[in-house]
């Protein structure tokens, strides 16, 4: 299998090239980065002289400004093997830390969410060509249209504004209820579950369409095959036709945007999450870049990118395993 | 073009009806963002005692959290909106047609060298890729937020346009530019390109498309600096500077730009899908 050791290569090529990209980008900064924290650290109070302000400043650096650029490099990349990623300088506390604790909430949400949109689209999608040319077909296909237009972030701030503000129903911020103690009571789970209803239900209103009318799309090629003639011919019904003839074939091509769509498990949005202020990556990822918290974004983005990277070579290798015809590597 | 191909593909619009209300609405936002300015001087000085104001008749949206003209901003946003979006998606096309048309047709190292760097575009995640780009580098300049919208959308086009380009240069008339001893990069520009245009033609709405998700995405987020009248800038400010989100009376503010994006992205769509529909005729159903 040479192709697997191609695609393994490439991989590690990109986080490669993410690792030296996240570190030059703190150099693209305007200014020093290291004179900006340390007026950051002098304005907020946090470091009474300047001799302090420097050495925190240097602190919370992951490499030593003042080394050759090569040597600062292999410190930072040195720094990332060890999980070392420096400290946020709005909250100072590590960044690998606020990782490990945001990480499980994003993924939490988005993989309903995947769930969700790829079940309700499948079906929806089979069931609309089994209605090809009826009315209903028409008007489904155009709502879709319309849903899927709409972007996630937008139907985000649609929902927040009116199931928390106009009509407060549903929680407005948060990953669970501060008042109530964490731990698997069942209070804890109910609160969890209703403040994950309206960020989960953003992606899957604006993503789901997208499933349907791809697999309706397939479903009505697959039907003008030959195999799904002979099976009318036998008098097979109808019903029974689009599940096991058309939906099995349809299906396939799906994967490949299933496995497309894994990167978002880790990553979410953080447009989504900073609406509903959700303790997840994404949320970070946005503060980090308003309050200019270049360590935090730094680390934010690469590790962002590692899972992403890594988790579509694992379903590249897994897909071929699912669909013997695919061959990667052309 | 002939009058009479004019008249042909007008037919064919009018007669798929995605790709007619698509290119009406689009039509619209442009004569706005063309005219609408004219029409509707800004004018940015605070007027406290229309704060909010309702819509009426002579502020047909109402006004903001400043007594500002809600439809004047809409109309002046709509400007920006489509100037961003259209330089994101030709610069998006662009790249990603050059590198494709480059890679297919030269091969070789070339290809193995511009592949690579498509992959590796292709695996790091966009939005975020953008977001952070647009934090660092801090423009007002249209086209350097174009640059930044596109950072990595380049890489889908090329990978799709070197796929064709590969089935065309097998083709006969290229053996026959070929033998005549016409230049490779003539072969490339001027016998594949002018056959893949619609398939350029069509990625560019595409492009246009993600432009806009991800120009919205940065404005509402508060990562560009302030264009104070983009739609997405108006959001930001409703829900997080003016807090107007909050506010019951204020209702109309934070409305006006959502349906406006939403009407653009839904126009740009069905437009979108409309000419896939009629440059693609086996898609036809």
């Amino acid at each position: 299998m040479k192709w697997i050791y191609r695609r393994a290569i490439l991989a590690l090529l990109s986080i490669s090239f993410t690792v030296v990209l996240t570190f030059f980008l703190i150099r693209l900064m305007p200014g020093n980065p290291m004179d900006y924290y340390i007026q950051i650290l002098m304005r907020s109070g946090r470091a009474r002289t300047i001799e302090e302000a420097i050495a925190r400043a240097k602190s919370l650096m992951p490499v030593n400004m003042n080394d050759p650029i090569w040597k600062q490099l292999l410190d930072y990349i040195e720094g990332v093997l060890h999980g070392d990623l420096g400290r946020s300088i709005s909250s100072f506390t590590p960044v690998s830390e606020i990782i490990v604790k945001s990480l499980p909430w994003t993924v939490f949400i988005s993989s309903i969410a995947l769930t969700l949109s790829f079940t309700i689209g499948t079906i929806m999608g089979l069931v609309l060509a089994y209605k090809r040319g009826t009315r209903f077909e028409g008007f489904s296909v155009a709502a879709l249209t319309v849903f899927g237009a709409i972007p996630n972030y937008i139907m985000a701030l649609i929902l927040f504004y009116v199931l928390t503000i106009v009509y407060p129903i549903l929680p407005m911020r948060g990953g669970y209820d501060s008042l109530i103690p964490v731990g698997l009571t069942f209070e804890f789970i109910v609160s969890v579950m209703t403040h994950a209803i309206l960020p989960v239900a953003s992606y899957v209103l604006t993503d789901f369409a997208g499933w349907a009318l791809g697999i309706r799309a397939m479903a009505t090629t697959v039907l003008g095959e030959d195999y799904v003639t002979v099976a009318k011919a036998r008098g097979l019904r109808e019903s029974r036709i689009v599940t096991n003839y058309v939906g099995r074939n349809s299906i396939l091509p799906q994967f490949t945007g299933l496995v497309l769509s894994i990167g978002f498990l880790f990553g979410g949005s953080p447009l989504v999450e900073t609406i509903f202020t959700y303790p997840g990556i994404g949320r970070f990822f946005a503060s980090a870049v308003s309050a200019r918290d270049y360590p935090l974004l730094q680390g934010l983005f690469l590790v962002l990118s590692i899972t992403v990277i890594s988790a579509n070579l694992i379903a590249d290798i897994l897909y071929t395993r699912i669909d013997p015809r695919v061959k990667v590597g052309d | 073009m002939e009058l009479n191909d004019i008249v042909s593909s007008l037919r064919v619009l009018v007669e798929n009806k995605r790709a007619l209300i698509g290119s009406l609405v689009l039509l619209g936002f442009i004569l706005m963002a063309l005219f609408g300015p004219m029409i509707f001087p800004l004018d940015m000085n605070p007027k406290f005692n229309l704060v909010y104001a309702p819509p009426s008749l002579e502020h047909p949206l109402g006004c903001d959290y400043i007594g500002l003209d809600i439809l004047t901003e809409i109309i002046w946003g709509a400007r920006d909106v489509l100037t961003i979006v259209m330089i994101g998606g030709v610069i998006t096309v662009v790249l990603g047609s050059i590198v494709g048309l480059v890679a297919g047709y030269f091969g070789g190292v070339v290809d193995l060298l511009l592949n690579t760097l498509v992959d590796i575009a292709l695996t790091i995640p966009g939005l975020p890729l953008i977001i952070v780009l647009a934090g660092l580098i801090q423009t007002r300049d249209p086209i350097s937020i174009g640059l930044i919208l596109s950072a990595n959308a380049w890489a889908a086009l090329a990978r799709s346009m070197r796929s064709q380009v590969l089935s065309i240069k097998e083709r006969d008339f290229i053996e026959a530019s070929k033998a005549i001893g016409i230049g490779r990069l003539s072969i490339v520009f001027y016998d594949v390109l002018p056959i893949l245009m619609p398939f350029v033609g069509i990625n560019f709405l595409f492009a246009v498309v993600q432009s806009l998700y991800a120009s919205v995405a940065l404005f509402f987020i508060g990562v560009l600096p302030f264009s104070t009248v983009h739609w997405g800038t108006m959001l930001n400010i409703a829900m997080q500077v003016s807090g107007a989100i909050f506010v019951p009376y204020a209702r109309h503010y934070v409305i006006a730009p959502v349906i406006f994006i939403i009407l653009l992205q839904v126009g740009l769509i069905l437009f979108s899908y409309g000419v896939e529909d009629i440059f693609n005729p086996r898609l036809r159903t």
